[in-house]
Order: C-alpha cells, then structure tokens, then sequence
C-alpha cells in the first residue's frame, strides 16, 4: 500500500487550489494511488488560506472502502468551530456552482470552511452527488450573497442506505435551507451531532428519504427546524425550538433565546454558552456503528475538545475554561445560588 | 490580467453519463491574477498554463462554468466543463513561425496576447 499526501497552500504547496489537486490527482486509488503503482489513500492537506476556486473530484477516480480521497485540514491549522478567515476557506461567487462537489464515491472531508456567495437562487455550500462512503466531518457550511431562495449549505441526492454521515458540522444559510439530506428511504443520510440555526426556510430538510438524526440542533429556522417525518425511528437526542425534532428524547428550546443555548449566534459563534440547555442532554455515540471512521469515534467535538460524560447537543461540546467538563445543570445551579 | 490552469491528461469514467463529469485534457481547472505563483505540481505533465497578460480574469471565467440541466429544478450538473481548450492547437500555433499572438514561454507554458486570439483554441 503506498498513500499519497498532497498539500494545498498559497505558495510553497504542491497545489494552490483544491480543484486543481482533485483533478491532478484523478486516477485509480484501488491500484495506482498517485502513480505510485500501488494502492493507497490520498490526502490532500489544505492550508490557510482563502481558496476561490469553486472544486470538484470529478468522476475520474476508482475508489473503495480501504483506498478512498481524504481531503482534510490538518488539526493545527484547522477552523475551532467558528468561521476563520484565517484558515483554509473556500468561497466561490460562480452561480449555481456548489463551492465543493462530491462526484466520487468513498470521499472524505475533514475541517473544511465551505461558502457559496453568488447571487442564483438555486446553488449549494456542499454537494454529494448520488454516492455512498461519503463522509463530512468537522465543516462549516455557509451561505451567503444575495437570492438564494432554493439554497443549502449541504445537499445530497444519494439514495443508498446509510451512503452519507455528516458529524460535528455547522450550517448556516440566512436564505434557505442548512441541510438538505437525500431521497433514500432506509435512510440514505445520518446526521450526528450538527447545528443548523436561523434557516430561513428549514435547519434540516429531506427531499423524500428518512435520516437518521442524533443530538443534532436546529433553532429558529424561517418554516421549521426539521422537515415533518424526515427521522429514521431510531432518531434520538435531537433538538429544536418548535418541537419538530425526531424522534425520541427531543430536547424542546421552545421559548428559550439563542442567546441562551449560544455564545454568539448572530456572528455565528455556536459555541454553548455554560447553562446552555443543549449540556448534557446528548447521547455518547463513539461506539455508535455509523460514527467509525470519524471525530466522533474519538470523542472529539467541533473544537478537537474531547467530549467527556453524557455528550452535548450539537457540533460544540462544552468544556469550562481550564479544559475541565462542564458541570451538570443542577449541579451548576447548586453552587451558584 | 489572467492565467489559465488547463488539465493535460483526459481522466474516464467507465459510465458514459458519468464520464461527461470527468475531468478533461483541455478543462480549465483555474483561473488566477497574472504572476500566480504555481503549485509545486501544477505543471507539465499535469498541467499546461496559458498566459493572457493582456486579458483581466473576467474574462476569462466563463471558462470555468460547467453546464446544467436547466429542466431540472436542481440544476443538475451534466458536464464538468462547458468549454475545452484545444491544447494541441494551441501547440501547433506556438510553433508556427508566422504566428505572432501565441509564444511559447517555455515548455508547458504559453502566451496568448488576446481573448479573441484564445477563442480561436476553444472547443
């Protein structure tokens, strides 16, 4: 096995945009990873730095389970759980050009900042085409510009069961929809641990299939939070403010202000504030089977913060200045009153 | 003022609907601000690089559009690429001696003075 790391930098990198790394790195991963001659995993490591390329895979790889595309951001220079200028971001303005799409089966992204600033109606942050062995992990989805009134931060039309996991995942979209998840019925889409807050249309949407939401969080979405009848039954630990989440041991916000839950959610700052009603009310999903192979699996939040005792609702685990957990609600309330 | 980054190897997909989102030899993978400082690996073999000193970036961007079912309300994506740029032609026409507007800067690398002049390669 022979894996291949590629980097994305200003200058100084193998490459100065993800779409030319993905398409310069084309090829059969399952028998010639970057022309290696041998099998093997590529990397593509992207740097600090603002990418304005909207990028593609393309459909010119042969992957699989073992030798797949890992586009990632190494943890030192990677976005702790707000939009950072600073770090690798990729914004595109080209109309309905998705900023990162997903045409290969067996991708993975990892600490990536994903914007879609054009002015056309229909246009995504990130889209996955119709794929399985697709992994979103530890992003931020944002929508921005002008129109947009069919846009998503995320969008999938995969139908396979169980094709796509997205964990530890930030949507924004002020004009539309956060995530919209495929048309599978068994379900096609797993949603762990992800925010959608102040959607103008729904924080989480399915064209037709079910999905599988767990201590997931949608607040203040123009319609509603999740789309009626969208979660697999074994859904749990979900939050919302209008009482839509699926399916068992909702957490309801109803009544409760962002400001509340959120340290900064007008400036997309969706770390938990310390009596957040969204601390300790999550279920531990490491060992879960469809978080293998993702943060998650190592307990780690948004931040890289290790999620300790009975996880936190949302992409943020809150952890007390000094790295300690935070303490339980009641236990909290005890001490300060 | 503009330069192109253009894939110089044709990627397939076995599925012919699927090969029409493949990247292609000819397919402008970027476009950048005249004096880009290339990656390490955005050249020959991979890539060729065209440069416009003469052409700003907006004009060029429409070759970075890909084409969309505009039938389908998601605007599906059935080609990666709108436009090719012949790079054999444009080989040819930097070799021909009577040809001013196309100069070869050195292997891989190659001036075009004009957008009119580039549309000529365009397919």
């Amino acid at each position: 096995m022979s894996d291949v790391t590629k980097t994305v930098k200003s200058s100084g990198g193998d490459y100065t945009s993800l779409n030319a790394a993905l398409a310069g790195m084309s090829g059969n991963l399952t028998t010639n990873c970057g022309g290696t001659g041998s099998a093997g995993i590529l990397t593509i490591e992207c740097y600090a730095m603002q990418d304005t390329t909207a990028a593609s895979t393309g459909t010119g790889y042969t992957t699989s389970s073992s030798y797949y595309i890992n586009i990632t951001v190494p943890a030192a220079e990677r976005h702790v759980g707000k939009w950072n200028g600073d770090k690798y971001n990729l914004i595109t303005t080209a109309d309905s050009t998705p900023a990162l799409t997903i045409a290969e089966n067996y991708t993975r992204c990892l600490g990536l900042q994903l914007s879609q600033n054009g002015g056309y109606n229909t246009r995504q942050c990130l889209k996955v085409n119709n794929l399985t062995g697709i992994i979103i992990d530890t992003c931020i989805l944002k929508v921005g510009g002008t129109g947009g009134a069919s846009s998503e931060s995320f969008s999938t039309s995969c139908t396979a069961t169980y094709s796509v996991v997205v964990v530890n995942t930030i949507a924004i979209n002020p004009l539309h929809t956060g995530f919209q998840a495929g048309e599978g019925g068994s379900p096609s889409v797993v949603f762990y641990n992800c925010t959608a807050v102040s959607c103008a249309y729904k924080g989480f949407d399915s064209y037709r299939g079910r999905t599988l939401l767990k201590n997931c969080v949608a607040h203040s979405s123009g319609n509603s939070d999740y789309n009626t009848g969208m979660g697999d039954a074994a859904s749990t630990n979900n939050a919302s403010e209008d009482g839509s989440a699926p399916n068992t041991n909702e957490v309801s916000l109803n009544g409760i202000d962002l400001t509340d839950i959120f340290v900064d959610a007008a400036n997309g700052d969706y770390h938990l504030v310390v009596d957040s009603p969204l601390i300790n009310v999550g279920a531990d999903l490491h060992s879960d089977t469809y978080a293998a192979n993702t943060s998650l699996a190592s307990s780690l939040d948004i931040d890289g913060e290790t999620r300790s005792g009975t996880w936190d609702i949302g992409a943020d685990e809150y952890v007390a200045a000094g790295g300690g957990s935070a303490l339980p609600n009641f236990m909290y309330h005890y001490m300060h009153h | 003022m503009a330069e192109l980054l253009i894939l110089a190897f044709d990627t397939s997909n076995k599925d012919p609907e699927q090969d029409r989102l493949a990247w292609k030899k000819g397919h402008v993978i970027a476009v950048m601000e005249d004096g880009h400082k290339w990656g390490k690996e955005e050249c020959l073999p991979k890539f060729h690089i065209i440069k416009l000193p003469d052409v700003k970036v907006e004009e060029v961007q429409k070759y970075m559009e890909s084409k969309h079912d505009l039938f389908d309300k998601e605007r599906r994506q059935i080609e990666i690429r709108k436009y090719k740029i012949d790079l054999s032609e444009v080989d040819i026409a930097a070799k021909s001696a009577r040809e001013k507007d196309v100069i070869t800067e050195k292997e891989g690398i190659t001036k075009i003075t004009s957008v009119e002049k580039l549309e000529e390669f365009v397919k």
